[in-house]
């Protein structure tokens, strides 16, 4: 019997993926931002009152997950920037695939901000890279 | 409820692993999850299971090695690990410290009996 060394992360996919889109909103300039949270935080709510803030015409979109409905979509579509719904069909939390493939017949260099509403969890880590410079984590501490 | 997810992740690495040893059997896949890795090792053990099952590798068996929280000592540099969130360091008391490791979900090793 012999013992083979692996030595390497178990998602290492998932940061393939994330590194390359990560490097493809480097290339056209486009800040990238996960927001993070529990069910009911305040995600939505505070997309709305950010692109209730924008002007038209505004190189801004949103990629929204969820796990089976597509409100936050429409929710968010009202304000007239691009919105895409993600839906996981069951799986708690967003990866680097499915972002992936939510852009695929997108424009993406005619962005300058991406925001990426992850799925709302209570239990499961939304920790997976999805390319983002940055996570925002929203907390409801009424 | 993404454990199912990982394990079949597992198992891919296992059945590209399994390729460069033609004709032995796999035996033992080892991982390492880390406490903070968010990843039930019971959960994992059993959507594991679940995906051998009625496969060639029905009988390989999952091994995970469970690895603590660890902060490192912003004053005396000593890493130790962290037990029921007690950040502070075990050796100097300072309370300033920073994680340095415990998010980890690695393939350690595969063990294989060769022919």
């Amino acid at each position: 019997m012999s013992r083979v060394p692996l030595e390497r992360k178990i998602l290492s996919e998932n940061d393939r993926i994330a590194a390359e889109l990560r490097a493809r909103f480097q290339q056209h300039g486009i800040l990238c931002l996960n927001l993070i949270s529990s069910p009911g935080a305040g995600k939505t709510t505070l997309l709305e009152r950010t692109l209730e803030g924008f002007v038209p015409g505004e190189r801004v979109a949103v990629l929204t997950g969820d796990i089976q409905t597509d409100n936050d979509a429409t929710r968010l579509a009202r304000f007239g920037f691009p919105v895409r719904q993600i839906t996981t069909g069951g799986t708690c939390h967003l990866d680097a695939r499915m972002v992936d493939r939510a852009l695929a017949d997108w424009h993406v260099q005619d962005l300058n901000l991406l925001f990426i509403e992850n799925v709302g969890n209570l239990v499961c880590p939304a920790s997976d890279d999805l390319g983002e410079a940055a996570k925002i984590v929203i907390l409801s501490v009424a | 409820m993404h454990e199912l997810g990982i394990a079949s992740s597992v198992l891919e690495a296992v059945r590209a692993e399994a390729q460069q040893h033609p004709g032995a059997r796999v035996l033992r896949v080892g991982v390492r999850v880390g406490e903070l890795a968010g990843v039930d090792p019971e959960a994992l053990t059993f959507c594991f299971e679940s995906l051998v099952k009625g496969t060639e590798f029905e009988f390989l068996a999952l091994v995970v090695e469970s690895t603590p929280r660890r902060h490192r000592c912003s004053q005396c540099d000593r890493t130790f690990a962290v037990v029921d969130y007690k950040l502070a360091c075990p050796d100097c008391g300072e309370t300033v410290t920073r994680c340095v490791g415990g998010d980890e979900l690695e393939l350690s090793y595969l063990e294989v009996e060769t022919p």
